[in-house]
């Protein structure tokens, strides 16, 4: 094993010069290929050209894909397959060494193609039992076919036979010969059917990202390993002699492999560019929903979730407001925290466990997500705050509404009964009283006393209206209206409201009537009220001269008040000489 | 005149039972609420009741609610609400039938127990009794003013004192003026206003509400609610309504 750095090194010198990289590296490549097969060319032109072709596909694309963060694992597999396909092909020389280096490199490169996928994308074997498969691999594979040189004859092999052929051992008898390459081949096919089911675990395991970038890799490897597996029980290996089409297809299968890591590459590259383009997309203002909606396509990981941080309510709150605690940072989840541009504490992004392997996409999209998340914080936050404004307002009204029935049930039960109850005193001195004197002064007292009694009755029902509590708008607002010195008409439903929306319709009304007779010059106002699903509709309406408008500290100024404590909004329209129109809309 | 007493202030109460007694009447009972005077009710057999409408558990209409309860019950026994406030809404729920027998005064009244004695003994006989407070506050609105405006000052007073429940008889004494007068000014008024003459005190009562609570013009039938019933007259709702759409689709070039 060579020093770990020692390849980190070389990629990344090869990453920097990689036009050099390119130019020398196919050059070499197309050259060695052309050397290793070059009696091929004499009478299959044509497949010779093809793997030359395959070989030039594994280094450049091996070359063009270097540096790129998620194959480091695979280019150094992809060079050296590059390597070995040619140098198998020696073999067509029958000479020399060429039947051990063929049979050397034949056997290697598949070999080093199953390393190469069991590596990827994590830079390592992940289990024993992926380790346990790659070393009968090498143990079957490449061993076994160099033991079966040692006792068989080149002529078993295809070779021709020739004495400058390098060969060793002491051949066995022919048929038991055939017997072992049958056991051989068995074993083999055993071993691609081992590699389909570990590759299909990996499969299952990934995240649906992972999946989706590996799986044109898995289907081109797999294809490849079966077909030659299924080869070596017709053929032995590459030879001298005719080159069946089998192996035809077996190079143009080996040709979709360094094309399907490209095209894993570029689907990264595409998951990459559709991040950025979905959250270009958020709606603004942007919600959390709708950034955990983008981050979970973008990711393919629909499990993706926004732990936002709202600073003012000091906890975390997920997409849907709810609040959540995000998972530690030891939980199986990947978790992520996000900070805003002046580094206060932003968000916490938790993805799948299988997304650890991404975590490059992760970050991509989380940095892309920042500033929309900033944005969201901040709109979640000002609607925090709004809420918790609106319900204490919410209460201070009714706070104040209470008050007022205390006021006035104060009042009722307290000085008026007490006044009433000393108008039954004057009324029984009174009924004593024969003294012309006496009788004048009691008849003064009761005229005083029915004078304070009118006064405190006005004064409670300017506090409170008891009849709108008992009764409702209807009866109350008659009540009003009758001493009114113009003819209001009401439409109004019997139907009771709730308390605080009825005192609130109720001074309302009042105001805007009020506001008709000191200011309109009307004969007639209309008062209709409506419930109209969850919002009770307010119209005054009049026939005076119009033209009124809010001014600060005005009546109308402060009817808009009155109805926004409500939570409802009041439209007032006025042309002048055309009357005016008072619309209050309160949710209810 | 036998009386009982309903109101959750005893200070009022007592002081209501103190002057009615000295005024003459027997006070029978005395309760603070509307459910304990009913109970007594067979026992202490009043010739009338007087209410408090606020009064306990809720302190909203217990005492309209028990004027209904009794009138129902206890055919024999009037019912004089007192209220705090002079409703109108109240007062037109309370007469309501126009069966007699029911009253709505001020509070304020009893400070004049002669008042307080005639409106009993009016109830008693089975008349309608309503405060001068409601009806001035129907008379001065706008919306029969024009009509108003017509008749002479006595006859206003008539019509005044016939709203608050007044016999002819009761008319002339309070006026002073002989039955016959009172008969001709009540002739003007009704001839003046349009109204339908009634033999009945009572009807006479609720006619006369109903018109003053009735808008001048026709066009705005339902505006008030709380109209009493078995009035003879008014606008009746519905009428202007127009035939629906039912049969529009005969017409239609594509039925």
């Amino acid at each position: 094993m060579p020093h770990p750095r020692l390849p980190g090194r070389l990629s990344a010198c090869a990453a920097r010069h990689r036009p050099w990289c390119l130019a020398i590296g196919g050059s070499a490549t197309t050259a060695g290929a052309i050397a290793c097969q070059w009696p091929v060319f004499g009478h299959s032109p044509l497949f010779a050209t093809l793997n030359v072709v395959v070989a030039l596909a594994f280094v450049l694309t091996a070359a063009m894909l270097n540096g790129e963060e998620s194959l480091g694992s695979v280019t150094a597999a992809l060079v050296l397959g590059g390597l070995l396909w040619p140098l198998s092909w020696t073999s067509s020389w029958d000479a020399g060494p060429s039947a051990l280096v063929s049979t050397f490199a034949y056997t290697h490169f598949w070999v080093c193609l199953g390393w190469g996928v069991l590596r990827y994308p994590a830079g390592r074997l992940q289990n024993n039992g992926e380790r346990v498969l790659l070393g009968s691999a090498v143990l079957v594979i490449p061993l076994a076919n160099l033991g079966l040189i040692g006792i068989g004859r080149p002529e078993w092999f295809g070779y021709s036979g020739h004495p400058d052929l390098w060969w060793y051992g002491k051949p066995i008898g022919h048929g038991a010969f055939d017997t072992v390459v049958w056991i051989l081949d068995s074993v083999t096919l055993v071993l691609a059917v081992a590699f389909l089911l570990v590759v299909r675990g990996r499969l299952r395991r990934y995240s649906e990202l992972d999946r989706r970038v590996f799986r044109p890799v898995a289907l081109a490897l797999l294809l490849a390993f079966v077909l030659a597996a299924t080869v070596n029980f017709f053929v032995y290996n590459p030879s001298d002699g005719d080159i069946g089409p089998e192996f035809v297809v077996i190079s143009l299968t080996l040709l979709a492999i360094p094309l399907a890591f490209a095209a894993a590459v570029l689907r990264r590259v595409f998951v990459r560019a559709r991040i950025a383009q979905l959250l270009a997309t958020l709606p603004t203002p942007p919600d959390v929903r709708a950034v955990r909606a983008a981050l979970q396509a973008a990711l393919h990981d629909g499990s993706a979730e926004i732990h936002l941080w709202l600073p003012g309510e000091d906890h975390h709150v997920d997409a849907d407001g709810a609040v959540r605690p995000p998972p530690p940072s030891g939980a199986p989840e990947l978790v992520m925290a996000v900070r805003t541009a002046a580094g206060a504490p932003l968000a916490v992004i938790t993805a799948a466990p299988a997304m650890r392997r991404n975590r490059d996409l992760v970050e991509a999209a989380v940095r892309a997500s920042a500033m929309a998340l900033e944005n969201a914080q901040l709109h979640a936050t000002v609607a925090a705050q709004l809420d918790a404004v609106r319900a204490s307002r919410a209460r201070l009204v009714e706070a104040g509404l209470h008050e007022r029935r205390r006021l006035e049930r104060d009042l009722h039960d307290g000085a008026q009964q007490r006044l009433l109850a000393l108008a039954t005193r004057l009324g029984l001195a009174r009924t004593k009283a024969t003294d012309p004197d006496t009788i004048s002064a009691i008849e003064a007292a009761r005229e005083d006393l029915r004078h304070a009694l009118a006064d405190l009755r006005s004064l409670a029902r300017g506090i409170h209206p008891a009849v709108l509590s008992q009764g409702g708008l209807l009866p109350a607002l008659e009540v009003v209206t009758a001493a009114l010195p113009v003819e209001v008409e009401l439409d109004i439903p019997a139907a009771r409201f709730e308390a605080v929306l009825e005192a609130g319709a109720y001074y309302t009304i009042c105001e805007a009537l009020t506001n008709t007779v000191k200011h309109a010059g009307a004969s007639r106002a209309r008062v209709a009220v409506r419930h109209d699903g969850d919002v009770v509709r307010i119209d005054v309406t009049d026939d005076g001269k119009g033209g009124a408008t809010a001014v600060e500290g005005g009546g109308l100024a402060g009817l808009i008040d009155r109805v926004r404590a409500l939570d409802g909004a009041l439209v007032i329209v006025s042309p002048s000489g055309g009357g005016t129109r008072l619309t209050a809309s309160i949710p209810c | 005149m036998r009386v009982a007493i309903a109101d959750d202030s005893t200070l009022f109460r007592e002081g209501l039972a103190m002057l009615l007694t000295a005024a003459g009447a027997e006070v029978v009972a005395q309760a603070a609420t509307a459910e304990d005077l009913i109970r007594g009710l067979g026992r202490s057999r009043p010739d009338a009741v007087i209410l408090d409408i606020r009064m306990p558990p809720t302190y909203t209409d217990e005492g309209l609610v028990a004027a209904e309860r009794i009138r129902a019950q206890h055919r024999a026994i009037a019912v004089l609400v007192l209220s705090t406030y002079a409703e109108t809404p109240y007062a037109l729920r309370l007469l309501g039938d126009g069966s007699g027998g029911l009253g709505y005064l001020l509070k304020d009244r009893v400070d004049d127990v002669g008042a307080l004695q005639d409106a009993l003994r009016r109830v008693i006989d089975g008349r309608l009794v309503l405060d001068e407070e409601i009806v001035a506050g129907l008379l001065a609105h706008r919306r029969r003013a024009d009509e108003l405006a017509r008749l002479t000052p006595r006859e206003r007073t008539v019509l005044a004192h016939m709203a608050e429940g007044r016999s002819n008889q009761g008319i002339g004494a309070r006026l002073h003026l002989a039955p016959k007068t009172v008969e001709n000014h009540i002739a003007g008024v009704f001839s003046k206003l349009g109204m339908p003459a009634s033999a009945d005190d009572n009807r006479r009562v609720l006619a006369v509400l109903t018109w003053l609570r009735n808008a001048a013009e026709a066009g705005e039938p339902g505006a008030v609610t709380g109209t009493p019933a078995g009035a003879s007259f008014g606008i009746t709702p519905g009428t202007r309504s127009t035939s629906g759409s039912g049969h529009r689709s005969d017409l239609s070039p594509f039925g």
